[in-house]
């Protein structure tokens, strides 16, 4: 840093008058120049960030930015769509942070780089549950830095059940206690998990989505409450006894709610889906080496705990040891076999369909007859 | 007194700022509503599928939202209109007072209403809590939330004002001559009522019922938060022109419910029409 090393010269010990003087007129020298041209020398680059809000967050700790000069320019997303079309659109983004599902896409259609390994040293310190995924890692080559996962569990009421299974939402006792939410991969997915019979759930026909459209909307119809716009309005409901269990949730909302209700969350046994969001950098970005820079920020262990502040999950071993408090157990840390083992990472469907695979805009249209039902 | 030039003059920013920002938008969704989308983006066509959707997939949605829709602005009239002749013909000096309360309650928050309502109708809240507590219920009433008992309710209470302000805008101008006379006729309550009040303060009962009606068929966040699994078109509405990138689709849709709005508008507008003829 600049400021540090004009600090250092000045200490040192000074042995003539004229080492005084030399090092006085330095002094002055650099001080001028740093008030004369502070933009032009120390100009910070602006970077583009396209991403969910609260994983551009991290980026502040350390100073991180401040060193790297880099002026980040943030915006939210609002949906991983906007992600294909920005990108599709040559916009000069540098990073963008899309759920892991759609990274095969984005590769196929030659939007995004590769990871240059060499420039994200902290990579290697990822779990390789999640730096290894095959929508992530393909033929040796990394195509996302991994930041952060959760999963889709159930979340119910441990004083009224202890379910194990997805199909206890059916159980005629629970009827009308059902919570679902505004959410077409959380909740069709999770459907498609316990119906279609498909071997990769997201990889469905169109029949097998048919099947799993119509066991949403019995669901809807036969036993649900509410189908709540967030997580959070869900475990509010839940708080005030409105509800009993979930079809989908996330890890976090037991947490949310501690000083109000015990609630609890499970990966029933026929599985869950799982996510993982990483920091991709586009074919197109103006600055990869800083994108790169951002993302190897990401895996220190400050920058992971200071996600863990909005609810969100660590990734590298050191994070997880470093976690105290709520933090700690918001998440099944001490227990990965068993996230592991019931928990997928599925591949979004395709975009376009072949007659034989349901593409994408299939399951939103299914979502939509779900919704209108 | 203004030439007919002047007044042109004046009127012309408003309109260019009428036609600028909801005329020339509205003939494009208008226009969009006839493309297609092809990998999340809309493509130029002249196609009918959209409303084909429209009329296919949504019509139990649009039909529920038109009937609530209707159901809260009937409520909301009927409370505004009883609310405004208070106000005229009954609070005297007190009449500034209940006009202030009224308008009080449009800076409550939208937001603020619906979370207000949430602690009032759950199962935990004031109204079961109370009827619970006065032993005339022992289970909560579940209908009272999470449906479309609460939906009318919140958006009748957020929507009162609109119906209030115009109705007291339309009562303030029957004069008590006219009540006299009309007495003086031998015409009873009921009679002033349907022959002269509501006939002269029609204007006003129009406004406020098709402000309340067209708020309600475009919501989206009520029944999201107080209406359990019900949908309103509005809520299909909304994500087409953001998650689903589907804006053909959508606009499709707006200018289904609007075209229905405006039937249902007009029918009203007619049997309003027919109260106080001979």
């Amino acid at each position: 840093m600049p400021s540090a090393t004009f600090f250092r010269t000045s200490s040192l010990p000074l042995r003539s008058r004229r080492e005084f003087l030399r090092t006085a007129g330095a002094t002055a020298t650099i001080a001028l120049a740093s008030s004369v041209l502070p933009r032009r020398a120390f100009a910070k680059t602006q970077v583009n960030w396209l991403g969910w809000q609260g994983y551009d967050q991290p980026l502040q700790t350390e100073g991180f930015l401040d060193s790297a000069g880099i002026e980040l320019a943030a915006t939210y997303l609002a949906n991983n769509d906007e992600i294909v079309t920005k990108l599709a659109a040559n916009a000069p983004i540098d990073i963008v942070t899309p759920y892991m599902g759609y990274v095969p896409g984005l590769r196929e259609a030659g939007l995004i780089q590769s990871i240059d390994t060499s420039k994200v040293p902290n990579l290697p310190k990822v779990l390789p549950l999640f730096r290894e995924d095959s929508n992530l890692f393909v033929d040796g080559v990394h195509w996302s830095v991994p930041i952060t996962w959760g999963g889709g569990p159930m979340v119910y009421d441990p004083s009224v059940l202890t379910p194990t299974s997805w199909f206890d939402l059916e159980k005629p006792e629970y009827k009308g206690k059902i919570a679902m939410f505004d959410d077409a991969v959380g909740m069709m997915l999770t459907a498609s998990i316990m119906v279609s019979g498909a071997e990769v759930a997201s990889l469905v026909t169109p029949a097998q989505l048919e099947e799993v459209k119509k066991y949403c909307i019995k669901l809807k119809k036969e036993h649900c409450r509410a189908l709540f716009p967030s997580y959070g309005e869900g475990a509010d409901a839940m708080v005030r006894g409105e509800v009993v269990m979930t079809l989908g949730g996330a890890e976090w909302l037991p947490a949310i709610v501690a000083e109000k209700k015990l609630i609890a969350y499970t990966y029933p046994k026929e599985g869950c889906f799982a996510f993982i969001d990483s920091y991709v950098i586009p074919k197109s970005a103006p600055h990869p080496d800083l994108s790169h820079a951002m993302a190897n920020h990401m895996l220190t262990v400050p920058a992971q705990l200071e996600l863990t502040k909005n609810n969100y999950a660590v990734l590298t071993q050191e994070a997880m040891e470093a976690l105290s408090g709520p933090a700690a157990t918001m998440y099944p840390y001490k227990d990965m076999a068993s996230f592991q083992k019931l928990c997928h990472f599925f591949p979004m469907a395709p975009a376009e369909s072949d007659g034989k695979v349901a593409a994408w805009p299939d399951w939103l249209a299914a979502w939509q007859d779900v919704l209108a039902a | 007194m203004l030439g007919r030039r002047t007044s042109y003059l004046l009127i012309l920013p408003a309109a260019v700022i009428y036609f600028g920002l909801f005329v020339s938008a509205a003939l494009y969704f208008f226009v969009v509503s006839f493309w297609r989308v092809k990998s999340f983006r809309a493509v130029p066509d002249f196609t009918l599928q959209n409303y084909i959707k429209t009329f296919t997939t949504h019509l139990g949605s649009a039909e529920t939202t038109l009937l609530i829709a209707f159901a809260i602005a009937l409520s909301a009239t009927l409370l505004g209109f009883y609310y405004a002749w208070l106000i005229r013909f009954r609070a005297g000096s007190w009449a500034p007072a209940l006009l202030f309360i009224a308008m009080v309650t449009l800076f409550g928050g939208y937001l603020m209403k619906i979370y207000a309502w949430k602690t009032m109708l759950g199962g935990d809240g004031a109204i079961n809590s109370a009827l619970t507590a006065l032993g005339l219920i022992d289970q909560p009433i579940r209908a009272l939330f999470y449906s479309p008992i609460a939906v009318v309710i919140t958006l009748t209470h957020f929507l009162l004002p609109f119906a209030i302000l115009p109705i007291t805008a339309a009562l303030r101008g029957i004069t008590d001559a006219e009540i006299e006379s009309a007495r003086d006729l031998g015409a009873r309550g009921f009679e002033v009522m349907k022959d002269i009040i509501v006939p002269r303060a029609r204007a006003g009962i129009m406004a406020g019922f098709a402000l309340c009606f067209l708020i309600s068929v475009g919501d989206y966040l009520t029944p999201m938060l107080v209406g359990g699994t019900m949908a309103m078109v509005g809520q299909l509405i909304a994500p087409q022109f953001g998650t689903y990138f589907n804006w053909p689709l959508g606009s499709a849709m707006s200018f289904s419910i609007l075209s229905a709005s405006l039937i249902i508008l007009g029918i009203v507008y007619a049997a309003l029409s027919r109260v106080g003829r001979p």
